[in-house]
């Protein structure tokens, strides 16, 4: 991403990928729940008995509980994103094309805005 | 759980969910890491940071999947043992007595009676057809070139490729006549009881002599490809070592008390209900096959229609070739890595024969 013509263009290409990535992470928090709704299944009552049973419902039981705090974190970043989004579309909306009132750092190659 | 190496795939089991749910989650994280490229450096390096984690959940979700596919072998292979309890009566014999020793007691018996049943006799071999060919490029392939058992029909089939890394694949049927008293056919009950425990069986040297009369030799690389009695013939040629041998790939075949050597790569597939791979015990990690490097493949296809008259559906070859067709659809690495070695991308042209076996 880079080489946009102008700064309006370029916060307009900023707010679209900063909701590109949010839609992307509801994704995989999707994928997510998918996955602890598979980890909370309990095992076939056929399939294993003993220590092997118990360790594997443990390590599930874990996983599943990071996975939850995972997408609680994925949801935080995800919202973040949207509303920067939203502030970079509305400055884009008021700033008159072409004006540089800031400077990005990073890989963009310093256009501003 | 892998003690000696050995591992089991169950393709429709607990295990296959796990599996499947975690690559999802991996293919949304590589998904996610696309689109976080193109955000500011502090979104991207947030989203990236996150996405790690993600991915290392996703790694132990893999490693999870992996112990509980492992796990559950000795468990599986239970199950179906109990099932045969109420399906065949000599299968209950020969799990509670053990292949050999079931088989090696019908034989004293039937010897010491002079009972005109299960006695091996010479065999002739010769070839019905060839043809040019494609090497097989995919399990259902495979599977799909095993000859069906049929009155007259030809027994074995032997594909040769040459190039660079010559091959040839030998495709051995499954049994043709189940009478326990010989008649013309090499591929009956006779060969079965006799190469389950280990012995003089006809189908089995009716299979070396169709693969010397092919003209492999004793150095040429060899692939093993069996249903059934065919399965059960290919791990004993294998055992043999008379020929280099360095796959063996059954379906439906009773080869779990053979003890294929250790250099050879064994892929045993076999359906729960199948009751024929019990008759010489069951799929236990650690405890099957010879082959440190065997994998065993675990599918239920309880519910699957049967077609009328067929008495053993779950045995049924052509069944295989659809659980075959699983294989190639499936994501996991060890059927991957299996399905790998055994079939090729590119097509490579040879010659396809077929060999006729029969008594006296």
């Amino acid at each position: 991403v880079g080489g946009y013509g102008d700064a309006a263009g370029h916060a307009a290409g900023y707010s679209a990928a900063l909701s590109q990535a949010a839609n992307m992470l509801e994704v995989v928090r999707d994928q997510l729940q998918s996955a602890i709704s598979v980890l909370e299944q309990p095992p076939p009552p056929t399939l294993w008995w003993g220590s092997a049973r118990r360790e594997y419902e443990t390590a599930a039981r874990e996983l599943a509980s990071t996975m939850h705090g995972l997408r609680s974190a994925l949801a935080g970043e995800a919202q973040r994103q949207r509303e920067s989004a939203a502030a970079m579309a509305a400055a884009d909306a008021v700033a008159p094309v072409g004006a540089t009132t800031a400077v990005i750092p990073g890989d963009f190659g310093g256009v501003g805005w | 759980v892998t003690t000696s190496g050995a591992s089991t795939v169950d393709l429709d089991g607990f295990a296959a969910q796990i599996f499947e749910s975690a690559g999802r989650l991996d293919q949304g994280c590589w998904s996610a890491r696309g689109a976080a490229l193109a955000l500011p450096d502090a979104e991207r390096q947030a989203t990236q940071s996150l996405l790690e984690a993600v991915a290392a959940a996703q790694a132990r979700m893999t490693a999870l999947a992996g112990a509980a596919r492992d796990t559950s072998v000795a468990f599986t292979g239970t199950e179906r043992s109990l099932e045969s309890f109420a399906v065949d009566l000599l299968g209950i014999v020969v799990w509670l007595l053990g292949p050999s020793t079931a088989t090696t007691l019908a034989l004293a018996v039937t010897s010491a009676t002079r009972a005109p049943v299960l006695n091996e006799t010479a065999v002739s071999v010769h070839p019905t057809a060839s043809k040019l060919t494609q090497e097989p490029r995919s399990m259902e392939e495979l599977i799909g070139r095993i000859p069906r058992a049929g009155v007259g029909n030809a027994q074995v089939r032997i594909e040769h490729y040459g190039g660079d890394e010559p091959v040839y694949y030998v495709f051995v049927g499954g049994t043709i006549d189940t009478n326990i008293d010989p008649t013309s056919e090499a591929f009956d009950m006779s060969s079965n009881v006799n190469a389950i425990a280990g012995l003089d069986a006809a189908s089995q040297r009716a299979t070396i002599e169709a693969m010397r009369e092919a003209g492999i030799t004793a150095s040429d690389h060899v692939i093993l490809v069996g249903h059934s009695q065919g399965g059960l013939i290919a791990a004993r040629i294998a055992q043999s070592e008379q020929f280099h041998v360095t796959d063996v790939v059954t379906v439906g075949a009773p080869i779990h008390a053979v003890p294929v050597p250790a250099g050879v790569r064994v892929v045993a597939i076999e359906h729960n209900e199948d009751i024929i791979p019990s008759l010489s015990g069951v799929a236990v990690a650690g405890a099957t096959l010879g082959a440190a490097s065997s994998l065993t493949v675990m599918r239920s296809v309880k519910g699957m229609p049967a077609e009328p008259g067929d008495t053993l559906p779950a045995h049924n070859l052509s069944r295989y070739v659809d659980t075959a067709r699983s294989i190639d659809r499936s994501a996991d690495p060890a059927l991957r890595a299996a399905a790998a070695r055994v079939t090729v991308r590119e097509e490579r042209s040879g010659t396809a024969s077929w060999w006729r076996a029969d008594r006296g």
